[in-house]
Formats: C-alpha cells, structure tokens, sequence
C-alpha cells in the first residue's frame, strides 16, 4: 500500500503558540483517515498547511512520496487535494450552478463557458451520490446540508485523489450523517484518500480505517480505529483519565410553571431541562427570541448563553471584566463603574469555571473557544437567573470543558431554575432534557418524553417526514 | 556610480540649507495675493505683472504668496513684516483687516492694499475708479450691440461689482438709451471668482435672450463667458487684465484695471524713498482705468467708432458726462 | 500591540518624508522643507500662538470624530455642525440685547445646542432610516454650509465690509480679546478655549474607564449584534455619541468667534472637521494621545501654509499635497497593521 500524504517534522507557530511541535505521521492510499483532539490541538493547523493556506516554519510534507511545498490554495488544488472547510464560502445570491461555473477549476475571468457541460457533469453527480439538490435554486435557500453538498461538489469537480473534510457533520441531521458517511464510503472505494476531522467519535469508529490523535499541537498517536475504544480516544485526546461527572440527574415530580409562552403554547417549568432539537436555521433564533421577550416582558431574570458567542454575546476587543460590567448593572454605581468589585467577581467567575489563562484584563478575543465559552457560561449564570436559556452550549469546545458545562445545566435544574437548551446535536439534547421539542420549517412539535421516540423517528420529524408529524405540532413562530 | 550619485544627492541638500537664508541687499517686497491666486489672468496676474515688472527693472527682491484661508493671510503679513520686507502689498479687499492690524504691530514696514482703505500712517490704499472703466465698456457694448440687448456678468455680489454694473449700465444708456441689459450674479461667496462653468452657463442664457455683448467682472470666471462667446460667436469684454489675447476676434475690448500700474509705482516710490501714504486713485485720467487697443482686436473697431470711444473718455475725464458711483448713491 | 499603537506614527513619519521628498521634483531640498514645516511655528510667538490655535479646534475636531467612532460610527459631519454653530454664535453676539455675562452663557448655550442638534440629525437618520452616517453627514455639510451663507449674506452681512461676513459681536462679549493667554502670545488667534480643550481631554482620559456608558458605547462599536442582545437601546446610544460630537463640534465655532475673529466670516474653517479624522486615527482614538496629535498636526498646518513663503518653488498647493500625503499615510498605516494584527489573532485562537 503507498502512502498519499506523510508529515515529517512538521511544525509552526502563531507568536508564542505552538500550533505544531514536530508532527510527524503517514496517511495510507486509499483510506479514510481520521483526525481528532481538542479544539486548539492544531488539527486545523495542519490542515491549513496541507491545504496550503499556510506555509510550515520547519519540517515537511510529502504528497505521493514526492516533497510539497505549496504557498497558496491554488497550489494544493493544482497537486489534486481537496479542501470542504467547516464554514462554508459561498457567495449568498448566486444559485448553485452559477456559483459552481464561478469555481469550476481552471476557470480564467472572462473565459467563454457551456453551461451545459458543467450541468450535465454536475448531474451526474448528484445522481450518483443519491442527492437531490435544485442546482438552480439560490444559496441561501438551502439548508445547512445542501450548503455542504454544494461545497463537496465544488471541491469534487478538481477531481481529487486527496480529500479534506474538516467537521463534515457538525450541521446535519442524524439521516443526513447517515447518508454523508455512506457517501465517504463511495468515494473511498472510487480509490481517494480522505482525512475526516470530526469530534463525533462514533462517526469516526464507523467509517474511519485510521486515526490519528493530536494533544497541544504535538502527535499522540496514530493507529488503527479498530484498536482503540472509544474511552481510549478521549483520553487520549485530553491527555487525562476520564472522571464522568455523577450525574445529579434525580427524577423531580413537582414542577411549576415559570412563563407559559402562549404563542406555541409551550410551558417553561422549573426543575426542567427543555431539550429543543432541530436542524439548524429552522427556526431557533426566532424561538430564543420569543422566549427573552417573554422572560423581559415577564421580568423573569434569565442567563442567555446564544448560538453564537462570538455574534452575539462576545466583544472581542474588550476585557473579560468589561464584559461582566455591561451585563451585569449591580456592578456599576450611579454609572460609575465599581471597578474593585468588578474585577473581584471576574475573577472568581474566571477561577470557578476554570478559563485560562486567568486573566481578566485581556481581551476577549484573545481566549480560545471553549475558555471563551466556559467564561460566557460564567457570567450569565452569576446572577443567579431563574430561566437558563443555553443555544448550542458545547459547539466548539472541547471534551473537558463538555462535561463540565453538562454538569452545570443539569446543577441549574436542580437549584430549581428552568433551562432550555437547544442544540443541533441530538445525543445532547437526549441526554441532558427531561423532555423536548423539535423544530422543523418554523413550526414546532412534542413536547416528547425521553424515550417516546427512536432516533428514526426523531429524524423524520426533523426532515418533516414523520407520518403523524401534524399531531404534534405546538405552534408556529412566524 | 551608485552610491556617488547618493552622496551628491545628499550634498546638495545640506547646501541648499545654507543658501536659503543668504540675505540680499535689495529692497524686498511682499506679495500678497488673494485665494485666486497669480494665474487667474485677471486681477491677481495683474499685480503679479506689475510687481514682477518692479523685479526686473528697478533690481528689488520680489517674493510672492498666495493666501490659503483667513487666518494664514495675517500670518502672512506678519511673516513679511518680521523679516524686515520694506514694502508689503495686498491684494484684493479681504485683506483689509490683516493688513489693518499687522501694519498698527509694525510702524516700521510700509504697506500697500488694493481695493480696500486702511488709513494708517505706513499704508498707501490702492483705489480704482471701476465705475469709469465700466462705463466705457457700457458705451462700447450699447455701440457694438446690433439687437441692442447687453449683458452683464459679475462676479460675487459685493458692492465693488455693483459699482462695476452700475458704470456699465449708464455707459451703454449713455450710447443708446433703448438698449436693454441683463445683469447676473455668479454668486455670493468667495467660489464666485473661481466658477468658469457657471459662468459659461449664464452668459449661454444670456445669449439665449438676444444679448450680443457680453462684460464681466468675474476674475478667474470669466474664462466660461469667452469660451461661450466663441462658441456662439457674440463679442465678450475682458476685466481687470488685458484680456483680448484669450479669444482674438471674440473679445470686443478688456477694461483695463491697471493693478500692475499701481503695484509698480508704489514699488518704484519705495526705491525712489518717496513713498506716501494715503488714498490714491486710479481712473481715466490718471490711466489707472482704461481700455484695451491692441493687434488682437483692433479689426473689431473702425475708425469711426474708435474716434466716438475716445471722445466719451475725454469727457469723463473733464467731467462733462458725470458717471454714477454705486458707492457714493448708494 | 505595542507596534500596533505606533503604526499611525510611522505613517505619519513616512508621509512626511514622502512629501519632503516630493520637493526635489520642485529643486527644493528635502531637509530645507522638513525644517520649515516642523520648525516655522517656533518663528514668534504669534507663530507659536497661532498654532495653539489651530491645536484647540483640532482637539474638538478630533473629539468629534473619536467619540462617535467608539460606537463605530465614522463621523464626517462636524464640519457641517462647526459653521452652522459659529454662524449661530456670531449672530447671537451682534443681536443680544443684553451686554453681560448672561449674554455670553446665552451664547455658549445656544451655540452648544445648535451644534448637538444639527449632530443629531445623524444619529436619527442612522436609527429611524438607516441611513449610513456618512452620506448623511455629507449631505448635512453641503445644507448647513448653504444654510450659513445664506443667512450671512441675507440677513446678518456686516456692512462695513465687503467680504462675507457677520457683523461684529458686541464689545462686551469679546472677553477673550483680553485674556492672558491672547496677551501673552502677542494677539495671536490663541485664546482661553485653549485650556478648556486641553482639560476636557484630560478630563475625558480620566473619566472614561469609571463610567459604564462609555463602555456600553464601546461595546456598540466593538460588536452591535451582542450589544443588541444585552439590551442596550440602540438610538440612546446613537444620539449620545452623536450630541457629544456636535457638542464638540460647536466648541470650533466658539473658539472661532468668541476667541478669534469676533464674527463669523465665511469660510473660516479649513477643513477643521476633516482634519480632525487624522487626529483622531493618528491618536488611536487617545484621549491624551489627542493632544499630542493636533499639536502636532497643527504644527504641520502652521508649517506647510508657510512654504509657501518661505521656498523658492513650492506654492500653497503643495502645502495642500503634503497634507494630503500625510493624512492619507497615516489612514494607510492604520488599516495595514489593524488588519494584519487581527488576521494573526483569529488564527491563534483556533
């Protein structure tokens, strides 16, 4: 078997941050090999310097045995390697084939092109992938999953040998994973090598023939996923036993109502966790909307931990305690600002949830994404809010910090607050609600019971194709 | 080769560094000029003219400025005044209040203003009776005018343009009491001396309501009105300058405000130590105010009517026509 | 960061020497032109006065600016509301009937008014139409410009002059014409505001990290969306930035007519409001970092209106390049680093 890619000594850094500490390891031919670690690893990294968006300070690469230094991104396309990344670039506006005609490779600005050919190529796509795609209906019409396929499509038109796929999964719907992996399946045995970055371990004890594990920018260990147990990859990955947090997850039989929001006749109790589940862009910012209006008009007290912190709950060029003084008004006097307090308390927020490194005076921006988020977390539920209002809490933060924020969602429960948590990953949303309700198209259904449903089942509610998906139905947010 | 050209690079900037403040022994002269600025072949080209005429003739050491905005034109003065200039010359009505107040800190410096009145013991204002002028023109138009319309385009509405309208209208009455004239402003800020376009624009509708004449007083702006006239092949009057030069054929005559006149004399009274203060004026009699006879338009004119141009002139200046003055009816 | 905060500085070093060497295409040596520019406005005290002068209305001008920017609004209005408020406090001064010190608050307070009103109108069109600041500030310029010269020239022309321009202000409420600063610099346009600017900005530098709303205007610049979110009310904060700038803004004027010139004559301004931006970049929105900006900038001012007279070959036009070289350097610098610097930052954090 020959090797496709092999790091040799590879490494960078950002300033002071080793993002790459002589990394060295082989993909074979023809397999599908996964890469996994915490956020900051420095999977992405090493991507980036496959992909050639960045260029190594020391080390090398060899692709097909042959040295590779590419500069840009054109270089690596040249080279035959693909790149889907985990933020999709698309130009909003175009419809699907004009934003394929615009990346169809070898493309020069105001080159004469026969729409029809690349139509017909790209059919044959879709039909041999089993996808069902309007390549003339405008991007932002589509859904998250028919974003990614567009981008797949892109990156397959270069017909690749090598094929980057960086958090393919993070944004579809369990029957959408299903067919994504089947379809990883395909393209391996049409002979191309694939490198799978993903946090879903499951996923990628599934598909993946290899893996390799990277801890603070250095190489743990490559082998074959077979070999490994799932509890072995996450130790591996956080560099530490697994210590599971006991679940205080008691059965609480009284429940009172905190708000009942009329519109979609849905009740927010205290000692509850209201899973909402549901793929993403269906209508969860209009729902966490309704909900803050609700508690403001009710002037219930509540923590907003949002769907994306860096949009909506971060300022990333101020410091950690500016953050604490504009959120919370109990630390400024007369609008002066008690800066003694302040910096007391951010303190302890920054110490208590573990956000390193611990100090308060630098910027936001300057954090990683899960001390960003643990930090976050911290100060809305320093207040002590009686509504608990959590959007894709764990998105992008690593295992450690997972169990932690878990671990004080369930605690909030218990103290007798309401939460609601809304995620795009199902098996969080199980796992942690006492009952649910999904989202499809602006409309929602349940509330479910734990067990109520099967996975399938929970699938097809998702995708608007459960037989009996009107009874349930709640309300609609428009 | 390199590195030799470098090093003689840097020598001559070092040099250049002494050479600046050689002081020469001549008589040195300041220049103000308004926010035109030298090349606005009208007023300002007019001093300009006159002073460097002083700089080739009588040897002083002239050195001119243009004047940014209203605070700098004190700083200006005052600069001059410091470096021991011995005679310091404004330009145009805005710096009345400059050189009012400079010329009070510096007893010892002389100054001159045109068109504006300081009396101060060390200032000499420059004064031009434009009404004179003006009313020559008027009586070539109203002469020259076969549909007997006229028109007028002035500059910023200020009264010293006024003064210049109100000769141009009793000339050309004077001429021929039938004939109609359209008068426009270009407008009321400083912009006016600097609007060719709009010039251009006025003097079309002029012409579109059966003027034939056209005069302005506009500075800078009067080029849109020959380029007009040309155009649509009328006869157009230059200002201040000779301006018959522009549009040959086109250009019936300029009134001739003899800024350099002025500039120069009280240049050569300062080189002569005789200068005086005090109000001087220019008109008809003294040619400070006349009109323009040159190869570039002398065709335009027969002898008939050249005899009739000089025969009014003789009168003004004996005052058997009286010419209004905007300023004194005002 | 340290490298970031200088940036402006070398583009404004780099301006400086591109234009000085700009002059040897006019056979004027390079130093001889950096000698007059950094040196003329030590050549009297008047000099020296003069650009203390310009210093206090860059210091307001650049207030203006740095204020609404912290809320990310880039604020080009304040020339608009400069001439505006010097037209208002000129005819206030040769109108009021009273002659004493409550004439002059009357003055300072209506003029301050007229200023944070015509400032508003931005920030109501940003929130009620949005309308983007700047067009809007434009178009206010080019109003309030023609709204002043039309009320000079119509109603309040002084009619001993034939320039455009108002009528004197009173004698009694030309208190400036007297104070010690003006006297000591030999009656040069420098007057008390002066001080007043200078201590705002200190007085600013100290207040700002105690009050809250300073950062919940920051925090509005810094990311709009998560400010939304934490309830702040978007047009509370649009109209204080905006009242603050006019207020600012109006203090020009004041300098102007109250400190300078006793009236308002048109066109006073050369372009205070626009150099006030380079200020403001080229302190990095510094509150004390201010001060030493318009100092130097007016140093600069002073200096390129004097090459004029002071080299063989270079007329005020290139005074005007050189400025413009330098402006537009230190706008280069800062965009150059700040994007450089956050490329560097996002990909640390991933």
């Amino acid at each position: 078997m020959t090797i496709a890619v092999e790091f040799k000594n590879l490494n960078k850094t950002y300033g002071a941050v080793k993002a790459c500490q002589d990394i060295s390891f082989k993909i074979k031919r023809g397999d599908i090999h996964a890469l996994v670690g915490e956020n900051g690893a420095g999977k992405s990294t090493l991507m980036n310097l496959l992909g050639g968006l960045e260029q190594a300070d020391r080390g090398e690469i060899l692709v097909h045995e042959k040295a590779y230094h590419p500069t840009s991104a054109k270089e690596a396309f040249a080279c035959r390697i693909g790149f889907i990344h985990q933020h999709f670039l698309l130009a909003d506006n175009l419809t699907v084939l004009q934003h394929l005609i615009l990346n169809w490779p070898g493309q020069k600005l105001f080159s004469l092109f026969s729409n029809s050919k690349l139509l017909k190529k790209v059919e044959t796509f879709v039909k041999k992938f089993n996808w069902t795609i309007d390549l003339h209906a405008k991007i932002n019409q589509l859904s998250v999953g028919e974003q990614q396929c567009v981008e797949i499509i892109k990156a397959l038109l270069a017909n690749p040998d090598i094929i980057i796929f960086d958090e393919p999964t993070a944004v579809l719907a369990p029957q959408e994973i299903t067919h994504f992996l089947n379809f990883l399946k395909q393209l391996k045995s049409e002979g191309k090598t694939i490198i799978l970055i993903s946090h879903k371990l499951t996923e990628i004890q599934e598909v993946a023939d290899q893996l390799t594990i990277l801890r603070h920018g250095r190489c743990i260990l490559t082998s074959e996923t077979s070999k490994l147990s799932l509890l072995e990859i996450a130790e591996n990955m956080i560099g530490q036993k697994l210590v599971y947090a006991k679940d205080e997850f008691q059965a609480i039989e009284k429940k009172q109502n905190l708000i009942f929001i009329k519109k979609i006749s849905l009740p927010l109790r205290r000692n509850e966790i209201l899973g909402v589940a549901g793929i993403e862009g269906h209508g969860q910012g209009l729902l966490i909307q309704l909900i803050l209006t609700e508690a403001k008009a009710n002037s219930v007290s509540f923590a907003d931990i949002p769907e994306d912190r860096l949009k909506f709950a971060l300022f990333e060029g101020m410091s950690l305690r500016d953050h604490m003084i504009l959120r919370h008004p109990q630390l400024s006097q007369y609008g002066f600002i008690r800066k003694k307090h302040a910096t007391a308390v951010t303190q302890k927020i920054v110490e208590d949830w573990d956000v390193r490194p611990r100090n308060i005076d630098l910027l936001a921006g300057q954090f990683s994404g899960g001390n960003q988020q643990k930090f976050v977390i911290g100060r809305e539920l320093f207040h002590h809010p009686e509504l608990v209002l959590a959007a894709h809490p764990t998105r992008g933060v690593d295992l450690g910090a997972q169990q932690m924020i878990h671990a004080a969602l369930i605690k909030q429960r218990a103290d007798g607050k309401a939460v609601v948590l809304v995620s795009s990953d199902l098996d969080e949303v199980l796992k942690l609600s006492d009952q649910y309700v999904i989202l499809y198209k602006l409309k929602l259904f349940g509330p479910f019971k734990k067990q109520q449903l099967s996975e399938t089942e929970i699938g097809q509610f998702m995708t608007g194709s459960h037989p009996h998906q009107k009874k349930y139905q709640l309300g609609a947010l428009t | 080769m390199r590195k030799n050209q470098i090093f003689r690079y840097f020598a001559v900037c070092f040099f250049s560094f002494g050479i600046s403040s050689t002081v020469f022994a001549a008589i040195k002269i300041g220049l103000v000029l308004d926010k035109g600025g030298k090349d606005d072949k009208s007023f300002n080209t007019s001093a300009y003219e006159g002073a460097k005429k002083a700089e080739k003739e009588l040897g002083i050491e002239l050195k001119y400025v243009e004047a940014t905005d209203h605070n700098s034109l004190e700083t200006l003065h005052r600069n001059f005044a410091q470096k021991k200039y011995d005679l310091i010359i404004g330009i145009g009505f805005a710096q009345t209040d400059a050189i009012k107040k400079v010329s009070a800190l510096f007893p010892e410096t002389q100054f001159a203003i045109v068109d504006g009145e300081v009396s101060a013991k060390n200032v000499r204002s420059l004064l031009f009776e434009e009404h004179e002028g003006s009313f020559l023109m008027g009586s070539a138009a109203a002469m020259k005018s076969k549909t007997e319309v006229i028109g007028f385009i002035g500059g910023m509405d200020i009264p010293l343009i006024r003064r210049f309208q109100k000769g141009y209208d009793a000339g050309a009455k004077h001429v021929n009491p039938k004939v109609m004239i359209i008068h426009n402003y270009i407008g009321v800020t400083g912009e006016a001396w600097n609007n060719p376009a709009k010039a251009k624009e006025m003097a079309f509708s002029q012409i579109g309501q059966k003027a034939d004449v056209i005069f302005h007083a506009a500075g800078a702006s009067g080029a849109g009105l020959f380029d007009a006239a040309a155009e649509k092949k009328i006869f157009a009057i230059g200002v201040d300058s000779n301006q018959n030069w522009i549009k040959p054929g086109v250009v019936l005559t300029s009134m001739l405000k003899r800024v350099d006149v002025a500039v120069f004399e009280t240049i050569k009274s300062v080189t002569e130590k005789k200068f005086q203060s005090g109000i001087m004026r220019f008109g008809l009699k003294n040619s400070g105010v006349d009109w323009a006879l040159d190869a570039n338009n002398e065709k335009l004119w027969s002898s008939a009517e050249k005899q009739k141009m000089t025969e009014i002139k003789k009168q003004i200046i004996s005052g058997k026509i009286s010419v209004p003055d905007y300023y004194k009816t005002k | 960061m340290s490298l970031q905060r200088l940036a402006p500085w070398f583009g404004f070093l780099f301006g400086l020497a591109l234009s000085c060497l700009l002059a040897l295409f006019f056979n004027e040596s390079p130093l001889h032109v950096l000698k007059i520019v950094t040196t003329s406005f030590l050549n009297s005290k008047f000099d020296f006065g003069l650009t203390l002068f310009y210093t206090t209305c860059f210091i307001f001008s650049g207030l203006a600016f740095s204020i609404p920017l912290r809320a990310g609004l880039f604020h080009i209005g304040a020339e608009g509301q400069l001439t505006i408020s010097a037209v208002v406090a000129a005819v206030l001064g040769s109108i009021l009937p009273t002659h004493n010190w409550f004439g002059i608050l009357i003055i300072f307070v209506i003029t301050a008014l007229t200023g944070m009103l015509s400032a508003l109108i931005i920030a109501l069109f940003k929130y009620y139409r949005k309308a983007h600041e700047v067009v809007v500030a434009i178009m206010l310029n080019f109003i309030f410009a023609a709204i002043s010269t039309w009320l000079t020239i119509n109603h309040f022309q002084n009619p001993n002059s034939q320039n455009p321009e108002t009528a004197m202000i009173a004698d009694q409420f030309q208190i400036f014409k007297s104070d010690p600063l003006k006297i000591y610099f030999d009656q040069s346009p420098i007057s008390l505001f002066f001080i007043v600017a200078v201590a705002i900005c200190i007085f600013l530098y100290w207040l700002e990290p105690k009050i809250l709303y300073f950062q919940v205007i920051k925090s509005y610049g810094a990311n709009r969306q998560a400010n939304q979110r934490f309830g702040f009310s978007e047009i509370k904060i649009l109209a204080t930035v905006m009242l603050l700038a006019g207020f600012f803004s109006a203090f020009i004027g004041l300098t102007e007519v109250m400190g300078n010139t006793y009236q308002y004559k048109l066109g006073f301004s050369p372009a205070y409001g626009f150099l006030g931006i380079a200020v403001a970049l080229l302190a990095r929105q510094h509150f004390l970092g201010l001060i030493a900006s318009s100092f130097l900038v007016a140093i600069l001012h002073k200096g390129a209106s004097d090459l004029d007279l002071e080299t063989q070959f270079l007329t005020r036009d290139f005074s005007q390049v050189l400025q413009a070289l330098i402006i537009f350097s230190v706008a280069a610098s800062y965009f150059f680093f700040s994007r450089k610097k956050i490329k560097v930052e996002s990909e640390v954090t991933k």
